[in-house]
């Protein structure tokens, strides 16, 4: 532990290199901001960041992008109390007691108890990301590629379980992304696959341009088809925010606890992500809250336990990209994308090869939390302001910031027809609602199944079985299938009472 | 069309792809190395999973009684803590109330248009002209304001990109080629 903190503290002196201190406050203006611009996601805004990169040395790079990831799961908590525009998937549970404490006269306190709970989620999960990063790595160590297996699997049945909406359509959406993963020339046996004697099919397609295309171009081109027509801008426009008192804070402890724990353990299964702590941490305080009665009615528990969950899964997130060197959201993915472009592969091994950089991202997320709250606080009356901006001068550059993004990789015109591609195939997955972050994932974690997939089948002969017969793989891949069968579980609950309600009419 | 099969055309769509792409890949031309699995297994299996989801996802809803559009198991943790909060609304994507086509089908094609001809009239003029007719395309009726931002907005992107971040932006052929190097010049890109 000591040589951790002592490690820690490094950190914390390269953060005071000029380069590293303005790419964390640019990340964190930035992140920010996208999660309060209206058409941007934070997603999005991590992709668009990624071509600014290419010229910065790694640290920068990733400090960056790990800011406006930090910042960005607390800017869109804003919108959704003033004005009843969610900025992000995950901040809808803060509409239903944010928005009616603003609405009932309070919004400072609304605004308060979001900045407290955004501070507590991020510092809880900046100290367990240290914490367990190190543990996790030496475990991480003794995994083969039956466990890896494993660890894909789960990720990929919890975004399919997890998502809401259809699995149908997950799964024919995660199954799309692993065979979008398989196009190119096959590196063991050199066969082209799924080429059709297109040239540029031979490299395969990264994840990037199909992140960039279906997240980017794609969620442009479903505004555009709605004229950009924006939500309208009821609520109050005093921004100002309160801070709790300690007293007043300690009252809901639990709130914060169990929230801080959904977070970063949502945040460590990939595929699980901000959203999907934010709804779980709201749906246990309705199930387990001293107040569980009252939530819906802006008390500040349905504020405190999704913003906490939303901004304590960071770190939990961090800690599988780092050790494991598998990315569990989009926005990791990017980050992933912005280790390799520099030539560093995350993995057990991390620790030893670049002690340094992670200790420096360490530090930079701890410093992050503490400017996110600064500038929450002290900046809010420009960072609302952007909200009048018009949707489509936006989105051009959104549009643009894609467009770029696929060219500054290799240079080459060929890779903006992927984007367009993507960006067609965004707008179709959105219109007839099949969701995108499963073809994400699958299109991201694909080849490291396949790889995994084979290898083991080449170490065990070809004996499938080893998959369960391994404990850690075995014990995580009947945790895949309790998540797979959970949704189906539920369905078949609905359907019964569905058919006892109508029994008894 | 009637509305279930309207419902169940997507998957019948993605049925078939995957039927074809699976006969694709039985045909990978490979020479099989002592006991190793081959590059078709792996795609071959993902293409069955599909297919099996499409079959069951049809029979289902062909099973469901006439208007019952809830054929499909869902993940619903989302939407179950919505509904028990009482927003089942808003974690809901509803259906906007106007759609423009026109205006997707137009925006879709001006971006394929810019894309194949970057590489002819160069990054500056055809990035302005897109903008321009992008957020125009978008309902943006100030034409004047958008014409600025426009213009501004390639040139920034140009000095930012070329400049700062050193990346070789396409500056087209003759006479657009005089163009960005004059552009060039002015912002000391060299």
């Amino acid at each position: 532990m000591l040589d951790v903190l002592h490690q820690l503290g490094g950190g914390f002196a390269g953060l005071l290199q000029v380069g590293n201190f303005v790419a964390l406050l640019v990340g964190l203006v930035v992140g920010m901001l996208v999660a309060v611009l209206p058409g941007l996601t934070l997603v999005m805004g991590v992709v668009l960041a990624l071509p600014f990169t290419y010229g910065m040395p790694i640290t920068p790079s990733i400090i960056l992008l790990t800011a406006m990831y930090i910042s960005g799961t607390y800017g869109g908590a804003i919108t959704s109390i003033l004005f009843r525009i969610p900025g992000e998937p995950m901040d809808v549970p803060l509409l239903w007691d944010g928005w009616s404490m603003a609405h009932n006269g309070e919004p400072a306190r609304a605004l308060g108890w979001t900045l407290l709970a955004a501070l507590t989620g991020g510092l809880i999960t900046a100290t367990v990301m240290v914490t367990l990063a190190v543990p996790f790595a030496k475990v991480a160590l003794t995994f083969d590629s039956p466990e890896y297996f494993a660890i894909v699997m789960f990720g990929f049945t919890s975004v399919v379980t997890l998502g809401g909406g259809s699995v149908a359509n997950a799964f024919i959406s995660l199954f799309f992304g692993m065979l979008i993963s398989t196009v190119g020339v096959d590196e063991i046996y050199g066969v082209n696959r799924f080429t059709f004697g297109i040239g540029m099919l031979r490299d395969g397609i990264g994840y990037l341009p199909v992140m960039v295309g279906a997240y980017g171009l794609g969620e442009v081109l479903v505004r555009l088809e709605q004229g950009f027509a924006s939500a309208p801008m009821t609520g109050t426009v005093r921004v100002k925010t309160r801070i709790p008192r300690l007293k007043e804070a300690w009252s809901i402890r639990g709130a914060f606890a169990r929230s801080s724990v959904i977070g970063v353990v949502c945040g460590i299964i990939p595929g699980a992500g901000a959203t999907i702590a934010s709804f779980i941490a709201y749906g246990v305080e309705g199930q387990y809250g001293k107040r569980r009665r009252e939530l819906g009615r802006g008390i500040p528990e349905g504020i405190v336990a999704p913003q906490v969950a939303s901004t304590a899964s960071v770190g939990g997130h961090m800690v599988p990209l780092l050790t494991l060197g598998i990315p569990g959201s989009g926005a990791t993915a990017v980050i992933l994308g912005a280790f390799l472009l520099h030539g560093v592969q995350p993995g057990p091994q991390i620790f030893d090869t670049q002690a340094a950089l992670v200790y420096q991202i360490f530090a930079s997320m701890f410093v992050a939390v503490f400017g996110m709250g600064l500038l929450g606080y002290f900046a809010i009356r420009p960072l609302v302001r952007v909200l009048y901006l018009p949707e489509a001068l936006v989105s051009v550059f959104v549009i643009m910031f894609c467009l770029i993004g696929a060219y500054s990789e290799h240079n080459n015109i060929t890779d903006l027809w992927m984007i367009v591609v993507f960006g067609v195939v965004g707008y179709l997955f959105e219109r007839y609602r099949f969701p995108i972050a499963p073809m994400v994932l699958g299109a991201i974690l694909g080849p490291v199944a396949e790889n995994a997939f084979l290898t083991s089948m080449i170490s065990y002969q070809n004996d499938w079985t080893i998959f369960f017969t391994r404990p850690v793989s075995g014990i995580v891949l009947v945790l895949a299938l309790v998540a797979l069968l959970f949704p189906l579980y539920g369905h078949w609950r609905r359907q019964r009472a569905a058919r006892l309600v109508a029994a008894a009419r | 069309m009637p509305q279930r099969l309207r419902a169940l055309a997507p998957y019948v769509v993605v049925l078939a792809i995957a039927a074809y792409f699976y006969y694709v890949a039985s045909k990978f031309a490979f020479t099989p190395r002592g006991g190793r699995l081959g590059p078709d297994v792996w795609p071959r299996t993902i293409l069955v999973l599909t297919m099996i989801v499409c079959v069951l996802r049809i029979a289902a809803g062909l099973r469901a009684p006439r208007g019952d559009a809830a054929a499909d198991a869902d993940g619903g943790l989302i939407a179950d803590v919505a509904k028990d909060a009482g927003h089942a609304s808003d974690a809901a994507t509803e259906a906007p109330a106007e759609r423009y086509p026109a205006r997707l089908a137009i925006g879709i094609a001006l971006t394929v248009a810019y894309v194949a001809t970057l590489g002819v009239v160069g990054f500056a003029v055809g990035t302005f002209v897109y903008m321009l007719a992008m957020t125009v395309v978008g309902r943006y009726r100030r034409y004047g304001v958008a014409t600025i931002v426009s213009l501004t907005g390639a040139l920034v992107l140009m000095f930012v990109f070329m400049k700062v971040v050193y990346l070789s932006l396409p500056i087209g052929v003759a006479p657009f080629e005089s163009v960005s190097l004059a552009l060039m010049r002015l912002m000391g890109v060299r």
